[in-house]
């Protein structure tokens, strides 16, 4: 008989953003409603299907979190590459895994423990709700883990659990609202009661996928199994509970990264040479690269960290940090010797041959052209060092621009007026400009302002 | 002689593009000495009444030039109408241009220029283009160039280009300056509507921003500096040349005539008209005075030359009561003595003593108002029929202006801020359920965070700028207009939302400025309810039920409607009136005008209801502040109750001129909508103090002023809303099974669900009988039963199962045997599930063994299943357990939404021991006042009117009655989870009891949902 593992984790991108002494929610964008709380908001009296303006009600401070399903797949995924490690045969769930384990029970002489032990260590660092279960189907595991304590080791044997599915009601057993619906109308409240229903009668009314559910949930398919394998790549994208300010601030969200690299290498055998980590703003703009090298090929997280400890502290962030990408880097079998320093510059992107290229003249030395959208300009056209925000520039300008300094009108003769700004009422003063072209004494042409106090500023030169 | 002149001008009704009202633009052209100022939005002539009206307020001698603005292929034009046949041609151009594109945007073409001779053309080019003004001038006879200077850069260069074409070409150069705010100050305003237009933060909107603030009305000195004196002298003379006035629209208007008999004119025909309905609403003959009364208004509808407008409505109410269609009139001039001999309206003027200074103003050269209310489900009938008679060119619907309110302002001006949206969201909910103390705003923006205290106050300032800005048009609800010619000869048309129907670019307040006539065709859900009580009542009786049959005092219906007995009917059936019902224990007809118009914001923020109730109980001595105001206050007792009384005060009291009371009536409907103060309210709080008045009474009547501004009402629309309350209170208490049966089948309306409904109605002794698919037909009927209250019991109808279709279940009926169906098997198939969900809602009782046995086999009829699906074992293979209580309840709920024989309340009382111990809610009058009560029931109701300070008011039911709850403010934030979200309520209060009315409250102190105890599927009326 099969046996199967199966670890429900109801509130994964809660838990993994959210202590459970925060009231927090996770919360689906398209109907506004709750999908998972963490204890404290559960206290409040607020609970998944509830919509959000009744969870604001209820919680003065509320923070929110929306479900991503990229953000979930990515979560499942390392939990799913954990599970690898331990055992080959691993299922990946909307809300879960499941984890075949009859082949390396054998292993363990019966006792899954030493297996299990690491992977809910895991969970439980990370503060992860879960529920788990051991069953005799993949299907079985996913009605019946929700109905098991939270963060405890599976207690129940396989066959116990097969009883358990006899009690369960139907409205837990996650069948399409329609179909749940005649069979509440047909008098059926438990899964044991469809269970026992002659096959012909359930498939003459529900048609065969209900037939072919209830087969699924006796006997697992192994077939049509869609079994896990590590991605061929490892990059990574994570958004920080808040926007991180420091770069200090991006150390701890870094560290569960490394774990799952390690266990990624591990899992087949790989080693990797560096680490590109690329800081995005909120709007998923670029802020910050940085580039790790190591001379050897290095697996285990606990070696990467002194190394970007190192980095972080000679990085300075221009602007606050809310997403992290992260990806390994000459990546190679462990056992094949690592490529040199060139061999890698060869194959690198602009951008990483400019981080070099900072990292050893120095960010001042390295600088580019960038602008905002303003009339004013010195913010129109600007020139600044690398790795600051680069943007296109949207006002350029015929004029050799100095910085603005003031100046003495009775040295020049104004030509004529070129032109008003007024614009910037949101900062602290806003800008009121009259312009004007106007010949020094020394023959030279200037552009000049006045500003609403009257007094006059060189902008720049013509010609 | 150059004279100021603009030429070029937004208002905010360019949508999101100008940032100043229109009235706005006008005083300061007025201020800086304009002679002549063009509205010219883009593609609209949406903002030009509200201009216009300004001027006229002003008394200003501006000439205010009627025009628009065009983009086509990157070019910008300007038309200018010369004349009123300019304007014409303009409205039309703007109608088709509207028509062609879609809803908010506009499609031309530039040959169509030709068809406006009569309208000046300006181009703006960027680049002067040869022949591209050879083609213009093909086109148009009278074209313009124009230029902006507006200090930006290359600006001298281009008009030194323009100025050398212009001269070579022979052409006349002038000056637009492209203004979108009256003042610069307005310029942050601007950029976040650009922000908003754009959908995105400032930050992001800055391409789209202007560099400077120059897009305002300038002095006459800084224009004079900015442009060449030749181009200043051409501009004047061409704006001299514009003179359009929109009276002109008012003289050229014409109200479509009814065919006439020969030899009548219109004012013999409405002459004719009421004499004839007179003999039929008088059969005793008419008493003198009713007769003079007649003759005034007639006399007064003659002077004002509305006799179409009354024969038109008229000719409206004859086609819907020709087809059975019940309607009733309100406002002003509906209840009148010709509008009742016209049977426009039924309030009978004997029974009201409605003025005829009230009628219609001669001083107010205002339309007549008359609103009239259809059957909410076959209104359409009588739009069709106008649109048929009146022809479709000449018929259209008024707008609505739909303007920024508080919420939408503060999310718009939130996204522009970058704020976090969600972070928003979740304070304005919390503070929906909060009161809003002085500084809310202030409170509210900090806990969204993200703003420094200089934004704080910059997003302040702008939200205070941006309420009551225009958003969009909208259809009215029903505002007619109706005109001899066609209508986009005197008023642009545009497509609304709905598929062919047009609604013309002017609000009600502006048709009312201008002086166009509307009538309001309205649906009203109460109108079908009585009108199926009719037929039901003329089927029974073999003779039309008509609304004369309901006589006009009847002691048993003023007694029910004195106990608030009164689920169901018109008006006073929320919880408020019903509360307010055994207070003020009405007794005539105008304690019912009385009554509906007493429980609104109005005399309740004024402070004015229980100084009313303490008079009319004798416990307060009837006076007035000066005895000249006794006319005004003597039939509400000295007290303020009525729109139109509050009026009349300003004019006897703080001696406001007819002018200016109307213009405060104008103001108290527009308060909440622009959130400005009204300095008519301050100039009428002066003159009282001025007066004498004490302070306390001036500050109610100001509260008063701001309460009507949420929801006004007049006694004329008050004492329509009697009438209809009346006849449904008569049909509730003499026929309850059929005015049941009557608002079931007019669903959706009203407060109460089916379910109470129903509830109520066994409350009354009908026998109530569930759906069956033997016995019901698709609506409820009624089935005579001489145990039954009235004699009939109510049998619910197949359209209270949900999810049935009407056109299939009609098809199932028409083939059921006189004998009925015995046997599940004997059944048709029918398409989908249809007798899944009936034999779900155990309407095959009795065809089959129980209610999951006969659903089960259902499942087996329907033609969803696989083809060879049917080849498997059949019918009765299966052993399903029989329903037990909770189950046929349940499933009861879920099916229909009704449990007939049951309620969940008594279900749980017999299951739970401690349930069981407790009172039932018919027990509550034996309480004493103050006595501890432990009570529990299904929650019906969770209300927190804006008008109760921080009080949530709840109603609990079970199978024997109601219970009223009162939660004050700190109970209900303890407790806030459970009630927001309990459907069964464990309570532990005090009972509060009026020693005067009787009327009984708990006070809340303790909450407990219980329910987990029972898992059901029932809605309440949670917060409206």
């Amino acid at each position: 008989m099969a046996e199967w593992l199966h670890v429900h984790l109801p509130a994964l991108q809660l838990d993994s953003r959210y202590a459970q002494q925060q009231p927090a929610v996770l919360f689906n964008q398209a109907d506004r409603t709750v999908l998972a709380a963490t204890r404290a908001a559960e206290q409040l009296g607020i609970e998944p299907g509830m919509s959000l303006s009744a969870a604001f009600m209820l919680a003065e401070e509320l923070a929110l979190q929306a479900f991503h399903q990229t953000s979930q797949q990515q979560w499942l995924e390392r939990i799913a590459l954990l599970g690898y490690r331990l055992c080959g045969n691993v299922l990946v769930h909307e809300q879960g895994i499941s984890l075949r384990i009859d082949d390396v029970r054998q292993l363990y002489r019966g006792n899954i423990k030493p297996m299990w032990q690491p992977f809910a260590l895991w969970l439980q660092q990370y503060q992860l709700r879960f529920q788990s279960i051991r069953v005799q189907t993949p299907l079985q595991g996913l009605l019946l883990a929700p109905t098991q304590p939270l963060n405890k080791a599976p207690i129940l044997s396989s066959e116990q659990a097969a009883k358990l599915l006899q009690q369960l009601p139907l409205t837990q057993c996650q069948l399409p609202p329609r179909t749940l619906d005649k069979l509440e109308h047909s008098g059926l409240q438990r899964l044991g009661e469809l269970l026992a229903l002659p096959t012909g009668s359930v498939q003459r009314r529900f048609g065969k996928w209900l037939q072919q559910w209830l087969q699924d949930l006796r006997h697992a398919r192994p077939n049509e199994q869609a079994w896990f394998s590590p991605k061929k790549q490892f990059r990574e994208r994570i958004e920080l509970n808040r926007e991180a300010q420091s770069a200090a601030a991006i150390k701890f969200p870094i560290r569960p990264l490394l774990d799952t690299l390690e266990t990624w290498l591990a899992s087949q055998k790989l080693c990797a040479t560096g680490l590109a980590i690329t800081l995005l703003n909120r709007q998923r703009e670029r802020i910050q690269q940085l580039t790790i090298h190591a001379s050897t090929s290095l697996i285990k997280a606990e070696e990467w960290l002194p190394l970007i400890d190192l980095q972080l502290e000679r990085c300075q962030l221009n602007e606050p940090a809310l997403y992290i990408e992260f990806s390994a880097l000459g990546v190679s079998a462990q056992s094949r010797a690592t490529e040199d320093l060139f061999e890698q510059a060869s194959g690198m992107r602009p951008a990483q041959l400019l981080d070099l290229l900072s990292a050893k003249l120095g960010n001042e030395a390295v600088q580019h052209f960038t602008g905002e959208a303003d009339p004013r300009p010195e913010r129109a056209c600007q020139v600044a060092q690398h790795g600051m925000a680069q943007l296109p520039t949207q006002h350029a300008t015929a004029f050799w621009l100095v910085p603005i300094q003031s100046t003495h009108i009775e040295q020049w003769q104004l030509l004529h007026h070129s032109q008003r700004i007024h614009t910037g009422w949101w900062e602290l003063e806003s800008s009121k400009r009259d312009y004007y072209f106007a010949q020094h004494q020394d023959g030279r042409f200037g552009w000049l302002f006045r500003d609403a106090q009257g007094e006059w500023f060189l902008q720049g030169y013509v010609g | 002689m150059t004279e100021l002149v603009e030429l070029q001008c937004r208002t905010n009704y360019s949508f999101l593009t100008g940032a100043s009202h229109p009235d706005e633009l006008v005083n300061q052209a007025i201020k800086l000495g304009y002679h002549s100022l063009a509205i010219t939005d883009e593609c609209s002539l949406a903002g030009i009444v509200r201009a216009w009206q300004a001027v006229q307020d002003a008394q200003a001698q501006l000439n205010l030039i009627i025009g628009c603005q065009l983009v086509l292929a990157e070019q910008s034009y300007i038309l200018l109408a010369k004349n009123f046949a300019g304007y014409q041609q303009l409205c039309r151009f703007i109608s088709k241009a509207r028509q062609l594109g879609e809803k908010g945007s506009y499609t031309w073409q530039l040959d169509q220029l030709s068809d406006l001779p009569n309208c000046a053309l300006i181009w703006r080019p960027t680049a002067v283009s040869l022949a591209h003004w050879q083609q213009l001038n093909a086109l148009h006879p009278e074209c313009y160039l124009g230029i902006s200077l507006l200090r930006t850069p290359g600006e001298q260069a281009h008009l030194q280009a323009l100025q050398h074409f212009a001269h070579q070409q022979g052409a006349t150069l002038v000056a637009c300056n492209d203004v979108h705010y009256h003042h610069r100050s307005r310029q942050p305003l601007q950029d976040c509507l650009t922000a908003i237009r754009h959908r995105c933060s400032l930050f992001e909107a800055r391409p789209y921003l202007f560099s400077n603030s120059e897009r305002h009305l300038r002095s006459a000195r800084t224009l004079a500096a900015l442009y060449p004196e030749s181009i200043l002298q051409a501009t004047t003379a061409l704006a001299k040349s514009c003179q359009v006035d929109l009276t002109d629209v008012r003289r050229a208007y014409r109200y479509p005539g009814v065919a006439l008999p020969k030899n009548m004119s219109d004012g013999d025909y409405l002459r004719h008209l009421v004499e004839q309905g007179a003999k039929i609403r008088f059969p005793e003959g008419i008493r003198s005075e009713h007769q003079a009364l007649i003759e005034k208004e007639l006399a007064l509808i003659s002077e004002l030359e509305y006799e179409k407008y009354f024969l038109t409505v008229h000719d409206i109410v004859r086609y819907a009561r020709s087809q059975g269609i019940l309607c009733q009139g309100r406002g002003s001039a509906a209840n009148s003595i010709v509008c009742y001999c016209l049977h426009i309206t039924e309030v009978d003027p004997r029974r009201n003593n409605l003025l005829v200074e009230r009628f219609m103003s001669r001083a107010r050269k205002e339309p007549p108002d008359i609103d009239i209310d259809f059957d909410s489900k076959r209104r359409e009938e009588v739009i069709q029929y106008i649109y048929r008679k009146y022809n479709r060119r000449h018929t259209a619907i008024a707008a609505t202006v739909i303007t920024y309110r508080r919420k939408s302002a503060i999310r718009d001006l939130a996204k522009v801020f970058d704020l976090d949206l969600n972070r928003l969201e979740q304070v304005i909910s919390r503070y929906g359920m909060r009161y809003l103390g002085k500084d809310w705003l202030d409170q509210m923006l900090s806990d969204v965070g993200g703003l420094s205290q200089q934004n704080m106050a910059l997003f302040k300032s702008l939200l205070v700028q941006l309420l009551g800005f225009p958003r969009h048009l909208s259809q009215h609800v029903g505002g007619f207009i109706i005109s001899e010619q066609p209508l986009d000869e005197l008023v642009p048309i545009e497509n609304a939302a709905m598929p062919d129907r047009t609604v013309i670019e002017w609000d009600k307040d502006d048709l009312e400025s201008i002086g166009l006539m509307k009538v309001d065709v309205l649906g009203l859900g109460m109108l079908g309810a009585i009108q199926k009580s009719f037929d039901l009542l003329g089927q029974i009786h073999g003779k039309p039920f008509v609304m004369q049959d309901i006589p006009a005092n009847c002691e048993l219906t003023w007694q029910m409607i004195q106990q608030a007995n009164t689920v169901g009917v018109f008006q006073i059936e929320s919880r408020a009136q019903m509360n307010m019902l055994p207070r003020l224990k009405p007794a005539c007809f105008y304690d019912l005008v009385v009554q509906i118009a007493i429980v609104r914001p109005g005399p309740i923020h004024g402070d004015m209801v229980h100084p009313y109730l303490k008079r009319r109980q004798g416990l307060e001595p009837v006076d007035y502040p000066e005895e000249k105001l006794k006319p005004v206050l003597e039939r509400t007792l000295g007290i303020p109750i009525f729109q139109e009384q509050l009026l009349h005060f300003a004019m006897v009291a703080a001696d406001f001129s007819e002018a200016e009371a109307n213009r405060l009536r104008k103001g108290m409907a527009s308060w909440k909508r622009t959130g400005h103060m009204l300095p008519l309210r301050e100039q009428l709080k002066e003159k009282l103090a001025a007066k004498g008045y004490d302070e306390s009474y001036i500050a109610r009547i100001d509260r008063q002023i701001e309460g009507f501004g949420e929801y006004g009402f007049p006694e004329s629309h008050a004492a329509s809303f009697a009438l209809l309350a009346w006849a449904s209170c008569w049909l509730k208490q003499h026929h309850p099974a059929i005015f049941t049966v009557a608002l079931l089948n007019s669903q959706p309306m009203g407060f109460y669900t089916p379910y109470q409904l129903i509830q109520a109605a066994q409350h009354d002794g009908v026998e109530v009988r569930p759906v069956h698919i033997n016995h019901s037909q698709w609506q409820s009927t009624i089935e005579a039963d001489e145990g039954s209250t009235g004699g009939y019991a109510i049998r619910l109808g197949m359209q209270q199962v949900r999810g049935l279709h009407e056109a299939r279940i009609e098809a199932l009926l028409r083939q059921r045997p006189k004998q009925g169906w015995q046997s599940i098997d004997q059944l048709p198939a029918v398409m989908g599930d249809q007798l899944e969900r009936l034999a779900a809602a155990n309407a095959l009782s009795g065809l089959g063994q129980h209610r999951h046995g006969d659903y089960w086999q259902t499942l087996a009829i329907g033609e969803h299943q696989d083809l060879l699906d049917q080849y498997l074992p059949s019918t009765h293979d299966a052993q399903l357990p029989q329903e037990n209580r909770l189950q046929s309840l349940q499933q009861d709920l879920k099916s229909t939404g009704i449990a007939v024989n049951d309620h969940p309340a008594s279900y749980l009382r017999s299951e739970h021991k401690f349930l069981a111990q407790l009172p039932t809610l018919d027990r509550l009058p034996s309480f004493a006042h103050k006595q501890a009560v432990k009570l529990f029931g299904l929650v019906t109701v969770r209300q927190r009117p804006g008008t109760a300070a921080g009080v949530t008011f709840v109603t609990i039911e079970d199978a024997t009655g109601v219970a009223n709850l009162v939660v004050w403010e700190r109970t209900a934030h303890e407790y806030l989870a459970v009630l927001t979200q309990a459907k069964m309520l464990l309570v532990d209060g005090r009972v509060d009891r009026d020693p005067n009315s009787q009327v009984t409250h708990v006070i809340v102190e303790r909450l407990q949902r219980i329910d987990n105890l029972l898992q059901i599927q029932v809605s309440s009326h949670d917060f409206h």
